[in-house]
């Protein structure tokens, strides 16, 4: 994967364009020198020999008005079902137990229910109208029910991968071929992150119930042909969050330093000889690495958080692994400027046993993720922090067994914050939500990481990559901004 | 073909500068010719008896045709008699007078005194026709001061410009400005429609031939503030459809004087305005112009040095204007008064500015004080006070405070009222209430302009069901002999 790129690819751009923007008109050039050096302060400094250890991003001046400066992704993995969660269908109620429609279903890809006989699957859980918006919320998720406002409940989802790992890989890096970046790299390359002291790219996970729990890969944070730099950094979710981060007996900081910038010398002689951006990268490592020995025990000291935000959030211990512990941590780092955050949580993969399992699932994460959103709205950050949660793909409304199958062409999700109308019921699905309804509001998943870049003030066309001789987008040649969703 | 004379007549603004122009050439070229007789100007041309009867033939022939259009004018109603009597005499006399002088042109010794006296007469009548398309005192309403006097030309009674909002007259600094700009060129000095003038206080208090425009008992039910707010298409909405109409500042401004009693000479600070009245005030009265945008390319090189200097985050927010969101959170404590002293010089860019748990105190706030363009500032969990929040007070365009985990009271949001704009105000972990937190919201939303917005929302509502459209081309209640004759329809 790591191929030997252009040695400072992008700090070579960033010259170039200086340059003949200054030959143009020399005001305008001045401020798009400057611009450079905002971006890359090494620009005008000349190469300094200490490597800084910030990314200011590549992307500048921002194509839209920016609204969001970090995301959470609460990441529902295994496939949560919308038809019992935010989509109600009383037609599929209606005709449960009786044959699916073939129309709906003929000639359609379908996962393990190929081949079967297709039998209507009803909701047997009960759908309320929330808040003065009056979104249907599934009285799964009373807390969710009480943050209905808040929240834009898209119903029109759509993607193209029916299996978990494809699935996650398109819902993270907007296709399934390996070794694409995935939306938190292609963000922290195109802005850099706020800190210096945490990673820009941040991973939790925690578990569902015992069974319905399909294994995450590591790749599905990866930054793919982007320097690894960007990649995401799985924390751990139960005691310390890095491991290792303490000094050795008799080792102190500052003697610690001086072995950092030493290696940072030598490596820097090796950088110039070889022109390998990995090296940067290792640097950059290093940097951070230090200053994790102090920001991350400082992150994880959940002390100063008083009771009643830890009983808000559910958390029943401190680092016990749980996804509202890891949802506290969450905000922890989003305060502390960390660019994307994503919380899997596995469990949501009920082929049976839904009514139980999905009850539990659900039981597992609904108060966390409705009191991160009450958190972060207390605090103001909920303005300039975007919420996503939602998984991979949805269910099937036809029954295999006691559950639902893999379905691709439905799912529900939610968003909040970031400049996202709350209140509003984004898209639909025909009358038994087998299919998304093409009305302008339909939201195919490069369609989700258009608008999701819009809410940074990006425009998907200009966050551009060029890799063995073609130019990749995250949204690929595709993707609409669903402007209708911004206030 | 009843319109016909209106609109011949419209061309006689735009005719009557042919017959004015060719006389000026003609007498231009007549002194030329003059002045072949002094040896250094030998060369000029003459002027041969021909070409000065086809000029002569031509100018009054297009000076008859003008004064013609401009009889058709006078009398097509859009304008009062009384007003273009001079200008309209002086005109037929001029035409009059180019047939004159061309009866004449031969008598070598009357003509020349005839031409000289025509060009006064006829810049006498086109000046006249001056003053009633641009009024009495076009030419020297710009007069420089100095050139008055040195002319004796009267210098205009200057009201002193009021300094500051609070100290101006409403009504004198405010008020007639409006009616001036969209009221008197019907209900003023030349014309008074109604009988109606609306140029000073006494015509105002007087009102029409059909009675008071200001009900002073009961203000806002004056008649003055009912035709402005009628729908556009009503009939008696002021001003008249296709006329410009008040701006929806200028109806916030003339309500606000009327329900603070409509007087003639209370100040600003007196009558007391509420916060979006204020920030109109502070735009009209000058006092406080809208500070101007800084430069973009200025911006951004100050930016880069100081983001270095510091190790703040600073990012450019728009492709090509000055914009910056500033973040100085990532450093902590170890911003406080000195560093923020040192943003001084991009102040004014500064759109987005996050300086929550830094060391900012009160007293470092001078630079915040500049930045006229703030949009979103984070104070949270910062010493600001009360104190602080009162520097502030005068930024008007900040729409999201986070005040979160401060020293701030509900003393503190009073100083907020004047932030017409703010629309988020984060205040959790302080001692602030939820009352005074409603205050504010109350004080900064005007419920007024939202009233009259669903006022306008109702009639274009109204306006759209109206639009419709019935094609009918004649229908017919024939029953097919094949059906049966039945009272009522099969179901």
């Amino acid at each position: 994967m790591n191929l030997p790129l252009d040695p400072d690819f992008v700090r070579q751009q960033q010259l170039a364009w200086s340059r003949r923007t200054f030959l143009g008109k020399s005001a305008q050039a001045l401020g798009a020198l400057a611009l450079g050096s905002l971006m890359n302060p090494r620009l005008l400094a000349g190469g300094a020999a200490q490597p800084d250890s910030r990314w200011p991003g590549i992307m500048g001046s921002p194509q839209f008005p920016p609204r969001a400066k970090r995301v959470i992704h609460l990441y529902m993995a295994g496939g949560p079902s919308h038809l019992d969660l935010f989509d109600p269908k009383p037609e599929l109620n209606r005709i449960h137990g009786q044959p699916f429609p073939s129309s709906f279903t003929s000639g359609q890809q379908l996962a393990q229910l190929q081949n079967t006989k297709l039998l209507a699957r009803g909701s047997t859980f009960g759908f309320t109208r929330c808040g003065l918006s009056g979104q249907m919320i599934s009285d799964l998720l009373p807390y969710t029910q009480q943050i209905a406002d808040d929240i834009c409940i898209i119903r029109s989802m759509h993607t193209e991968q029916i299996n978990h790992d494809p699935a996650h890989a398109f819902m993270n890096a907007g296709s399934m071929v390996k070794g694409r970046p995935s939306m938190g790299s292609w963000l922290l390359y195109g802005l850099g992150a706020e800190t210096e002291n945490l990673p820009g790219y941040v991973v939790l996970m925690s578990r569902g119930p015992s069974g319905g729990e399909q294994p995450v890969s590591a790749r599905q944070w990866s930054a793919g042909f982007l320097p690894s730099r960007f990649q995401g950094v799985q924390f751990q979710s139960t005691g310390m969050p890095v491991h290792y981060v303490g000094n050795p007996d008799g080792v102190c900081q500052s003697t610690q330093r001086q072995v950092i910038d030493e290696i940072a010398r030598l490596n820097g002689f090796h950088e110039e000889e070889t022109l390998d951006p990995e090296v940067q990268t290792r640097l950059a490592q290093y940097e951070l690495a230090f200053k994790m020995q102090t920001s991350v025990p400082d992150l994880t000291d959940l002390s100063e958080e008083p009771a009643s935000i830890r009983e808000m959030y559910g958390v029943k211990e401190l680092g016990d692994g749980s996804f509202a512990s890891n949802c506290l941590v969450a905000r922890r780092l989003a305060e502390r400027g960390v660019r994307f955050i994503q919380l899997y949580h596995r469990g949501w993969d009920q082929h049976s046993n839904l009514d139980v399992d999905l009850k539990e699932v659900c039981h597992r994460v609904d108060q966390a993720s409705a009191a991160l959103i009450t958190d972060l709205k207390q605090r103001g950050m909920l303005e300039d922090t975007l919420v996503l949660w939602g998984g991979e793909f949805g269910r099937t409304p036809m029954g295999q067994g006691t559950g639902r199958d893999h379905h691709i062409n439905a799912f529900s999700l939610w968003m909040a914050g970031g400049g996202i109308r709350g209140g509003v019921t984004w898209g639909s699905t025909d009358e038994l939500g087998y299919r998304y309804v093409e009305d302008g509001q339909d939201m195919h998943v490069h369609d989700l990481h258009a608008t999701m870049l819009a809410s940074f003030g990006i425009d998907h066309e200009k966050l551009i990559y060029r890799f063995q001789g073609r130019d990749f987008r995250l949204t690929d040649v595709h993707g609409r901004v669903a402007k209708g969703l911004f206030a | 073909m009843r319109d016909l004379p209106a609109y011949l007549g419209h061309f006689h603004p735009l005719w009557v500068h042919l017959p004015i122009g060719i006389f000026i050439l003609l007498g231009t070229l007549e002194v030329a010719g003059l002045l072949r007789r002094i040896r250094v100007f030998s060369g000029m041309p003459a002027l041969s008896p021909g070409l000065r009867t086809l000029i002569l033939s031509i100018g009054a022939g297009v000076a008859v045709l003008a004064a013609l259009l401009g009889w058709l004018l006078a009398h097509s109603g859009d304008y009062d008699p009384a007003v273009v009597r001079t200008h309209q005499w002086l005109g037929i006399a001029s035409a009059a007078a180019a047939l004159l002088l061309l009866a004449v042109h031969r008598v070598r010794w009357l003509y020349a005194p005839c031409l000289a006296g025509f060009l006064v007469l006829l810049t006498l009548a086109g000046h006249a026709g001056g003053k009633i398309s641009h009024g009495n005192d076009y030419l020297t309403a710009r007069m420089p001061l100095d050139l008055r006097r040195a002319f004796g030309v009267p210098v205009p009674v200057v009201r002193p410009p009021p300094t500051d909002t609070d100290h101006a007259i409403a009504y004198r600094d405010v008020i007639q400005p409006v009616l001036d700009e969209r009221c008197t060129s019907c209900h003023g000095a030349s014309k008074s429609n109604g009988g109606l003038r609306l140029d000073s206080w006494d015509a105002l208090a007087k009102g029409g031939k059909d009675g008071p425009v200001l009900n002073l008992a009961n203000l806002s039910a004056s008649e003055l503030l009912r035709r402005v707010d009628l729908p556009q298409e009503e009939k008696g909405h002021m001003p008249p459809l296709g006329k410009p109409q008040l701006a929806d500042d200028d109806l916030t401004l003339l309500e606000w004087w009327m329900s603070a009693g409509a007087s003639p000479d209370k100040a600003v600070a007196v009558l007391g305005a509420p916060a979006l009245v204020g920030e109109i005030l502070d735009t009209r009265i000058g006092g406080k112009a809208p500070e101007r945008p800084p430069y973009r390319g200025a911006t951004l090189v100050h930016s880069a040095r100081i983001a270095a200097k510091l190790g703040i985050l600073i990012r450019s927010m728009s492709p090509d204007g000055p914009w910056i969101d500033v973040n100085a959170r990532p450093l902590g404590k170890e911003f406080g008064d000195a560093q923020l002293a040192q943003l001084a010089q991009i102040a004014p860019a500064i759109a987005w500015l996050d300086l929550g748990g830094t060391s900012v105190t009160d007293e470092g706030l001078g630079p915040v004080e500049a930045m006229h363009w703030l949009q979103r500032l984070h104070l949270d969990g910062t010493k600001i006070s009360d104190k602080g929040l009162e520097r502030l007070a005068h930024l008007r365009r900040i729409e999201y405070l986070n005040l979160r985990g401060t020293a701030v009271t509900d003393n503190g949001l009073l100083a907020l009222h004047s932030m017409s704009r703010l629309r988020s105000i984060y205040v959790w972990q302080t001692a602030v209430t939820p009352e005074a937190v409603n205050a504010l919201g109350e004080a900064v939303i005007d419920r007024r302009r939202i009233a009259r917005w669903k006022a306008d929302k109702e009639d274009l509502e109204r306006r759209i069901e109206e639009e419709h459209f019935d094609g009918n081309t004649g229908g017919s209640l024939r029953l097919d002999a094949a059906q049966p004759t039945a009272a009522v329809p099969p179901k």
